[in-house]
């Protein structure tokens, strides 16, 4: 009998053991999207807005991306606005941008190409605008693609 | 000899991480809802009538595999419709069917799709009254395994009717 409940002990203690290995599951982090990305120009510079609900607390901000093609985008093969504070690990939009508890307009303005040369006049531009988590190093699935041909006054 | 068993069991659920298994079910809001009025142009038979209708517009990227549609929600003040929980101000099907969705049978979306519809009668089927406004807002809706799930509200809009 003292062997019968001394194996058993033991096989428990082993399980119990080797679970301790076992990680718990991480739960899912996801970034929602925006949406609604519309963009036009205005005084020499194009004009984006969009609407986010972002209410998870490890949003940091969004990217934006810019190709000459919808198909670029559709692609991934975007090129992505630096922010222009020059600021390391932060997307193109990240000032004033934290947990939301309601839907959000967002603006922003454009006055340069990728690269800091100016805009091109009568050239289209596409964009499309995703999420991002430094935290977890996470992209939301992209906005809608949207396009205007700039205009220079 | 049970109960050892029993608190065995117990340390091994307990260390395994079971008890914090976190269920994530959720829907991403439909955004960027607009709304105008427009003129819609009603021919029956050999009569001809021009109608006044609200048009509703919004963008939802619901990649869900649970996700079903959306519920549109009218209300007379922002402050009614923030209380859009109560099934009475939810916006019927326009096509007469009862007891479901706004925009339903949806299948989840692998890009953002824009979804317009057309009101010309409120949420009890009574036509729209003109110089009124009404305010508006909507919700993403799925069916995950026995539970109804509802997306947070997107961003509401007002418009004042007029015929």
């Amino acid at each position: 009998m003292k062997r019968k409940l001394f194996f058993t002990a033991a096989v428990f203690t082993a399980i119990i053991l080797s679970s301790c290995g076992i990680e718990a599951p991480e739960p899912i982090r996801d970034v929602k999207p925006p949406l609604a990305l519309s963009v036009t120009t205005v005084s020499n510079k194009i004009r984006i807005e969009f609407w986010a609900y972002n209410d998870e607390p490890y949003i940091t901000g969004y990217w934006v991306y810019v190709s000459d093609t919808r198909d670029n985008l559709l692609a991934d093969k975007g090129q992505k606005y630096q922010n222009t504070d020059g600021v390391q690990n932060k997307p193109t939009i990240w000032r004033d941008i934290i947990t939301m508890t309601e839907a959000v307009k967002i603006v922003y303005f454009i006055d340069r190409e990728v690269d800091s040369t100016e805009l091109e006049n009568g050239l289209d531009y596409f964009f499309m605008i995703k999420a991002y988590s430094y935290e977890y190093n996470l992209l939301s699935k992209p906005s809608n693609i949207t396009n205007v041909t700039f205009i220079k006054l | 000899m049970r109960r050892i068993s029993a608190l065995v069991l117990s340390l091994f659920f307990v260390s395994c991480g079971i008890e914090a298994i976190n269920s994530v079910v959720d829907l991403n809001a439909p955004l960027g809802l607009t709304a105008g009025l427009t003129n819609i142009i009603v021919i029956a038979g050999s009569s001809t009538n021009t109608n006044s209708v609200i048009r509703l517009e919004f963008w939802g990227f619901n990649d869900e595999t649970y996700f079903d549609g959306y519920q549109l929600y009218a209300a007379d003040s922002l402050s009614d419709l923030n209380d859009a929980a109560n099934s009475y101000r939810a916006i019927p099907s326009q096509d007469g069917t009862t007891n479901t969705l706004t925009i339903y049978g949806l299948a989840a979306m692998t890009e953002a799709k824009k979804y317009t519809i057309y009101l010309s009668k409120d949420t009890n089927y009574v036509p729209l009254v003109n110089l009124k406004n009404y305010y508006f807002n909507v919700r993403a809706y799925g069916f995950h395994l026995t539970e109804s799930v509802y997306s947070k509200p997107g961003n509401p809009v007002s418009i004042q009717y007029q015929d």
